[in-house]
């Protein structure tokens, strides 16, 4: 980031600087109007944010009305209407940070800068910003600065943390090795591509031994491009005859991104995890020279406890069926080369060569492939009515943006495996006759972008897009558009706003985007994974795929396991595998004994299901008669610390915030309900309280214009259906059971107490004592209700009380 | 023709015909805030929904009747439970934004439930602080009026298609608000006071004295009628109207009245050529310097 850094000297210099700088982006990016977006974006990483005036010469130079230009400026949360300090820290509030304590990481953060949220330390050093999700969620809580990723970041280490960055520590910033150009076959016909795959085959057949490291965006985060770079350096140094037939590759995210960073040994599939830079020079002598195991380095099974060799045979692996991650963690995603050896492009070559388009999409009717972005809406039909629409040229886009906090699949899938998602944009294009394709990835994730930046270059270097592909008649090519920051513009007609350079607001369906979509061309929207099947679909058939799955929901689903379990991360499991096998199996349970009360499933809008229905097959009929939804995919994970009202307040204020702004029931009815919620929360509702609450939200999902608002009262309906008696708990008793609600909640140390003191440790402001040995007390009047005691605590030696409750007996202790 | 069955009855409707028009044709009381005959519909606001089934025992969709088009054998009902709730609720929450507004008041009366009653305290929008830590005043702000604004976006949308688009909805959620860019007075403004004409809330203040136009935080100078004197236009609109149609300034500028005597009727038709039919109506020249 180039900064507000250098002092000015007067305001004219200032202003002819940026000028210069901003006339530099306009001459980059052409005069387009439809480059308003782009331009915005270069002219915001430039500045570090957007002086008016700069709009005032974007608007000039694109043809644009200045009003237009504001109004886009101001609708995305990537750009700063304000200065912003030479280093830029952002905390993520997302859902799986949030369940995790992102909210004492913030506040801490505020504390130890003195600043507010959205706000720049005087000296003009750091601005601290909240986020909604880094795609880092198995990390949570995160912090980022520039490419320095913290994750499971504690409020005490805050401080510290934000001292290594002032000091400049930026060794996460490394690029992505540097760009090399590898030679690439020009493939002009199906021959072509099978030759080439022939050969490298042979070639990938050469190494004995290989080390996968993955440099996802988890791993990197801990830190393993340094192990990656520090084997290379082990084998390079080692004996001349080891040498050969040792390497390394980094791959993508296998979705065990808690444990990262991870080295997988093949052929044996020894999967290593927590390894850090001094374990490289053993990993080369013993296991890449020898073939031998280092047992500490080796992933305990989260139940049992025993140490596991082959990561096939981990639990968090094992219950899994991956279809669509086939590929992830096992192929390098910076290369095409690795992707056709291990199968790409087949199946487009086969459709080009022996199906007709009406063919492909019968096929992927037949599969009863369902669309993976949230609705479920089956894609055959999709593309058919997308097919059979008037108008001349159609369209293809590509729906990166996952928006929801705490899903981060589409990331890790565009990270792990970019050409398999591009393969299936190339087959859906020739199924319904498009010529352009676009790729919408949020901002968030800049390694996303960049892999998918890399295989769409690559692939046109190969003649995989562009004219005439692979000999065909089939021209396409895709174009690549980084989103602003909001969560509404994953709606798909919002998102073709955004495209186009408009605010994201969603416009009224129909006409449907299929009829009239981008720049009114009939235009199919799909997400990430929803293409990543279709490869896989017509590499396997369409009755194999069928195969899988329940009777309306056919396949795998990717999951984006998260919050209170063992093992989070991202799992791929057949449709219909039941919820509790996926948090209990998979997930390895509930940590440090507590008891598992809800999952959230869904994103945002999704809904909470208790206990008791978590027998339920995920399904997008099953879940949706719960009061869930399907969604992208988002399970989280709540244990008996969590308090539902807080998490349907956190909900809605995170909704509302994302409301476009363009409808009243969304706009402002999610306010009032926030405002209800938080009244909730504070014990000051009355019994008539939680009517109103439901009231509101019923107008609010019934009343709205896109399916933000329609959805966004699913977590308030849905804990209200399961949980309404912990709402009645905090309007009739003034209690918070979960100990969450900070005006309610009280702590009190009760006769379990050992003095064991890891509570006095614990306590952030110093309000418990003792002698250890001998009971602990905790002095109200200091206590800030964090709940940190609560969680340290092994023997249950804390009550989560109610004001009340706290009086009573004090008054039973005098007595 | 189309035909459908509202509240009932069987009724008939042409191609394309929207349901509000339908509905109003045949005698039914919808209400509606952010329809404008001017422009385009955008189902911002929500009060106009209705219900709606494509087959009689089919489930029901609230739709805005502003947008949702006539379908063969469509099932339409304006008044259910669904339907009551949703009008309710939204005049409620736009009261809090303009409890003084005696369009809004009026609506509450005419939806009933509890929405007549103001529940909460009125929402300030939010400041947007642009270039400035703190304490940024919004000077479009300055020329507001006393009336909150609902963010029916018919202003802007009045502006865009009269092509002048000075003014935008800035900010998203319920922090957006309608301004010229960054806050500032709009340098696209024209003080053509369409805008000002056309909200339903009285939000944009239009102050005229002394020959001097004030809105959105700009003044403006007004031309006099060349036949009886009266301030008509201001000289920025007269300007560009006379470039862009080809009239001569004096021929422009020429009230109603003294026009309507000289015969000349292109004048008080001035933005419709660029908008669909009905502009001409709150026009430029209707209510200015009385
Ligand atoms: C508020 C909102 C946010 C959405 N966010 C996303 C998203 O982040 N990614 C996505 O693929 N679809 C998202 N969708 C769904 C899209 O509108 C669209 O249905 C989907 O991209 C279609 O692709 P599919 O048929 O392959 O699922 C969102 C929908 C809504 C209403
Ligand atoms: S429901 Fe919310 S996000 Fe969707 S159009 Fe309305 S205000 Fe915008
Ligand atoms: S005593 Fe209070 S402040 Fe200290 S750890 Fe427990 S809850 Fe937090
Ligand atoms: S007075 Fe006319 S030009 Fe100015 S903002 Fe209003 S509609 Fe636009
Ligand atoms: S100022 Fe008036 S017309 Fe414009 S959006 Fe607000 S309420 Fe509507
Ligand atoms: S990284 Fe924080 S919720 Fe995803
Ligand atoms: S980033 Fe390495 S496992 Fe996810
Ligand atoms: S009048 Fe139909 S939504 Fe406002």
């Amino acid at each position: 980031m180039t900064a507000m850094g250098a002092p000015v000297d007067s305001i004219d210099a200032m202003s002819s600087d940026i000028a210069k700088r901003v006339d530099r982006i306009l001459q980059k990016r052409g005069a387009q109007s439809g480059q308003l977006i782009h331009v915005l974006q270069d002219v915001n990483d430039e500045l570090g944010w957007l002086p008016l005036e700069s709009l005032r010469l974007v608007a000039d130079g694109l043809g644009v009305p200045l009003s237009r230009v504001a109004s886009v400026s101001t609708f995305y949360k990537a750009f700063s209407t304000r200065p912003r300090g030479r280093r830029i820290v952002r905390v993520c509030m997302g859902t799986a940070c949030y369940v995790r304590g992102a909210r004492e990481v913030t506040e801490e953060a505020t504390r130890e800068l003195g600043i507010q949220s959205g706000e720049t330390t005087a000296d003009g050093e750091m601005t601290l910003e909240t986020v909604n999700c880094l795609g880092a969620c198995a990390l949570g809580p995160v912090m980022v600065s520039g490419s320095v990723v913290i994750g499971h970041l504690e409020a005490g280490a805050v401080g510290k943390a934000l001292e290594e960055l002032k000091r400049g520590n930026q060794e996460g910033a490394r690029a992505l090795g540097g760009e090399c150009v590898e030679q690439l076959p020009e493939l002009k016909s199906p021959e072509d591509l099978q030759s080439w795959r022939n050969q490298t085959r042979g070639r990938a057949s050469g190494p004995v031994r290989q080390a996968l490291v993955c440099a996802g965006t988890g791993c990197r985060a801990a830190g393993a491009v340094k192990v990656s770079e520090a084997l290379a350096r082990w084998i390079e140094a080692s004996g001349s005859e080891s040498r050969i037939g040792l390497e390394v590759k980094e791959t993508g995210c296998h979705g065990f991104c808690e444990k990262g960073p991870l080295v997988v040994v093949r052929p044996e599939e020894t999967l290593y995890v927590g390894v850090k830079e001094s374990d490289a020079s053993e990993i080369v002598e013993r296991t890449l020279a020898r073939g031998e195991p280092i047992s500490r380095l080796l992933c305990a099974d989260a139940s049992s406890r025993r140490r596991v060799l082959r990561w096939p045979e981990l639990p968090f692996y094992a219950e899994q069926r991956r279809v669509v991650l086939r590929n992830a963690g096992r192929i390098d995603p910076a290369s095409l080369t690795d992707y056709v050896a291990s199968g790409g492009y087949d199946a487009l070559s086969r459709v080009l060569r022996t199906m007709s388009p009406e063919g492909v999409i019968e096929e992927i009717a037949r599969s009863g492939l369902r669309g993976r972005g949230g609705a479920g809406y089956p894609t055959g039909l999709k593309w058919k009515r997308c097919a059979e629409a008037v108008g001349g040229n159609r369209v293809i886009v590509c729906n990166g943006d996952e928006g929801d906090p705490g899903a981060y699949m589409d990331r890790s899938l565009i990270e792990a495996d970019p050409h398999s998602v591009l393969e299936g944009m190339i087959i859906g294009a020739y199924a319904i006759g498009a010529t352009t394709g676009h790729i919408y990835i949020r901002h968030e994730y800049p390694l996303a972008l960049e892999q998918m930046g890399r295989a769409v270059s690559e692939a046109r270097r190969a003649g995989l897009l562009g004219r005439a592909i692979l000999g065909s008649r089939m021209d396409f090519d895709v174009s690549m558009t980084r989103g602003g920051g909001a969560f509404v513009c994953g709606e798909e007609t919002a998102l073709l706003a955004s495209i186009e350079g408009k605010p994201g607001r969603p416009r009224p369906r129909p006409p449907y985007p299929t009829e009239r979509g981008l720049f009114d061309l009939p235009t199919v929207i799909n997400n990430v994974e929803t293409l990543a099947s279709v490869t896989r679909i017509l590499e396997m058939g369409a009755a194999a795929y069928a195969a899988i799955g329940t009777e309306r929901s056919k396949g795998t689903k990717i999951f984006s396991l998260v919050g209170k379990a063992r093992n989070t991360g991202l799992v791929e499991v057949p449709m219909g595998t039941s919820i509790r096998d996926l948090v209990e199996k998979v997930g390895g349970g509930v940590p440090r004994g507590r008891k598992l009360k809800a999952v959230q499933i869904g994103g945002p809008s999704g809904g909470c299901l208790p206990e008791s229905e978590l027998d339920r097959p995920v399904d997008y009929e099953a879940l949706g008669e719960a009061g869930a939804i399907m969604g992208s995919g988002g399970i989280i994970v709540m244990d008996d610390r969590t308090c539902m009202v807080d998490v349907a307040r956190y909900f809605t204020d995170f909704l509302e915030k994302e409301s476009c702004g363009k409808c009243t029931p969304c706009r402002d009815g999610l306010r009032e309900l926030r405002e209800n919620l938080e009244t909730v929360t504070l014990g000051r509702a009355t019994a008539g309280g939680l009517d109103e609450i439901e009231e509101m939200a019923r107008a609010i999902g019934l009343g709205s214009l896109c399916g933000l608002g329609r959805t966004a009262v699913n977590p308030v309906l849905s804990t209200l259906r399961h949980f309404r008696a912990e709402y009645l708990s905090h309007v009739e008793d003034g209690k918070c059971p979960a100990g969450v609600c900070r005006e309610l909640a009280r702590f009190r140390v009760n006769e379990r107490c050992n003095g064991c003191g890891l509570c006095r440790e614990a306590c952030p402001v110093n309000a418990i004592s003792g002698e250890t040995r001998s009971p602990h007390a905790i002095a109200q009047e200091s206590c800030v209700r964090c709940g940190a005691c609560l969680d340290v605590c092994h023997r249950g030696g804390i009550d989560i009380l109610s004001r009340r409750e706290l009086e009573e007996a004090a008054m039973e202790v005098a007595s | 023709m189309i035909e459908l069955r509202l509240d009932g009855e069987l009724v008939l409707a042409s191609e394309g015909e929207r349901l509000l028009d339908v509905a109003r044709r045949v005698g039914r009381r919808i209400p509606t805030l952010c329809d404008h005959p001017a422009v385009e519909p955008e189902g911002a606001c929500r009060l106009c929904v209705v219900e709606v089934r494509d087959r009689a025992e089919g489930p029901g969709r609230v739709v805005p009747s502003c947008l949702e088009r006539v379908q063969p054998g469509l099932d339409v009902r304006t008044v259910t439970q669904e339907v009551k709730l949703v009008r309710q609720t939204v005049v409620r929450l736009l009261l809090r934004r303009a409890p003084e507004s005696a369009a809004l008041r009026s609506l509450a009366e005419e939806v009933g439930g509890k929405s007549s009653e103001a529940v909460r305290e009125p929402t300030e929008p939010a400041e947007i602080n642009w270039g400035k830590s703190s304490g940024a005043v919004w000077a479009s702000e300055e020329n507001a009026g006393g009336a909150g604004c609902v963010l029916c976006g018919i202003c802007t949308r009045l502006c865009a298609a009269a092509g002048y688009d000075a003014i935008s909805i800035q900010g998203r959620g319920a922090e957006a608000r309608v301004s010229g860019p960054g806050g500032e007075p709009p340098e696209a403004c024209t003080g053509c006071g369409v805008c000002a004409r056309a909200c339903p809330t009285g939000h944009i203040l239009l102050a005229e004295s002394g020959g001097v136009r004030r809105i959105w935080g700009r003044r403006f100078e007004m031309i006099r009628c060349g036949g009886c004197g009266e301030a008509t236009l201001p000289r920025e609109l007269a300007e560009l109207e006379s470039r862009r149609l080809g009239v001569t300034l004096v021929e422009l500028t020429h009230c109603p009245t003294c026009k309507r005597r000289s015969s000349a009727e292109k004048f008080g038709e001035l933005p419709a050529r660029r908008t669909r039919e009905g502009l001409s109506e709150s026009g430029p020249m209707k209510g200015v310097a009385r």
